[in-house]
């Protein structure tokens, strides 16, 4: 008599890793590959062409005075460390936030 | 039967060969599961609230609104979101290092690691483009038509939302494949196939 093939309950709901499976890339991971190379390229090509990244409008500089975003007449400059809701409440216009 | 030896009163069991990695007692793992699945599904959540504001960031020409969508938006991004994927990203490696699957031997579990962690990477970057929205929203000298003209970051959560809803269905169809690294260690393992094969 044989076991069956999934003997013991190792993983998320009872389910095992699959025994004798042959080594190789399936289908489905062809198909992330192919959709991650395709975003990547689209990202490049979006540097390349100043669609992201510094100088444009879109990306982690767009609002933090590191590159050229919509100018604004009462700018500020950012602090990374505090927190707005903070900052807010030290004005004494909105409630303090909960604290952890 | 299993061929494992329980370590103390640790939780912990060990393959007797010696050659698989340590992997969790039932009851560890059903705990530390739930902690996963706790942590990562309040992750979606908190992005789905995430994108609410976002969108009404992005749609919206009251002030006020505006004002309270951005400072909501980095109070749930760095109190919930982002504390909530650092917590998934670990009790995720615990889990595929705890049981079976491993972190590199089956392509659902390697895809799931690289896609949290460029998530949480991407978070952490727009984290500060965030911070900068609320503290412009919070001064009071900002005027509407500044508000106004702020933007909003829904490509980045609409995007996460998708790569964290793709995580959750890999997770729960856990696709088949294995990674060369998980059919060496497949191989070395001879006492399961032999078992499960006779």
């Amino acid at each position: 008599m044989t076991d069956p093939p999934i003997a013991e309950p190792d993983g998320d709901d009872n389910v095992t890793p699959e025994p004798g499976s042959k080594p190789g890339m399936p289908r489905w991971v062809r198909a992330f590959a192919i959709i991650a190379i395709i975003l990547v390229l689209a990202a490049v090509v979006g540097f390349l062409t100043g669609q992201l990244g510094p100088g444009s409008d879109h990306g982690p500089g767009r609002h933090t005075g590191r590159a050229g975003g919509p100018a604004l007449s009462s700018a500020i400059q950012p602090d990374p460390g505090a927190g707005a809701a903070e900052a807010a409440a030290a004005q004494g216009w909105m409630p303090s936030p909960p604290r952890q | 039967m299993r061929d494992t030896r329980q370590c103390g009163d640790t939780g912990i069991v060990a393959s007797r060969s010696g050659t698989a990695s340590m992997t969790m007692s039932p009851g560890l793992r059903k705990l530390a599961l739930a902690t996963h699945l706790t942590l990562s599904v309040g992750w979606i959540g908190a992005v789905a609230a995430y994108v609410a504001l976002d969108a009404a960031a992005a749609t919206s020409e009251d002030a006020q609104t505006l004002r309270a969508a951005y400072i909501g938006m980095e109070l749930i991004a760095r109190k919930v979101i982002v504390p909530l994927a650092f917590a998934s990203l670990l009790t995720g490696i615990v889990m595929s290092l705890g049981t079976k699957w491993g972190l590199f031997r089956h392509y659902w579990v390697l895809i799931t690691f690289l896609m949290t962690i460029i998530a949480i990477a991407v978070l952490m970057v727009e984290t500060q483009t965030i911070s900068y929205l609320a503290a412009m929203a919070a001064d009071p000298t900002t005027t509407d038509a500044d508000l106004r003209r702020l933007g909003n970051t829904l490509v980045h959560s609409g995007g996460a939302a998708v790569v964290l809803v793709v995580i959750l269905v890999l997770n729960l169809y856990k696709p088949r494949g294995l990674t060369r690294y998980g059919w060496r260690k497949q191989l070395s393992t001879p006492q399961r196939n032999s078992k499960t094969s006779s």
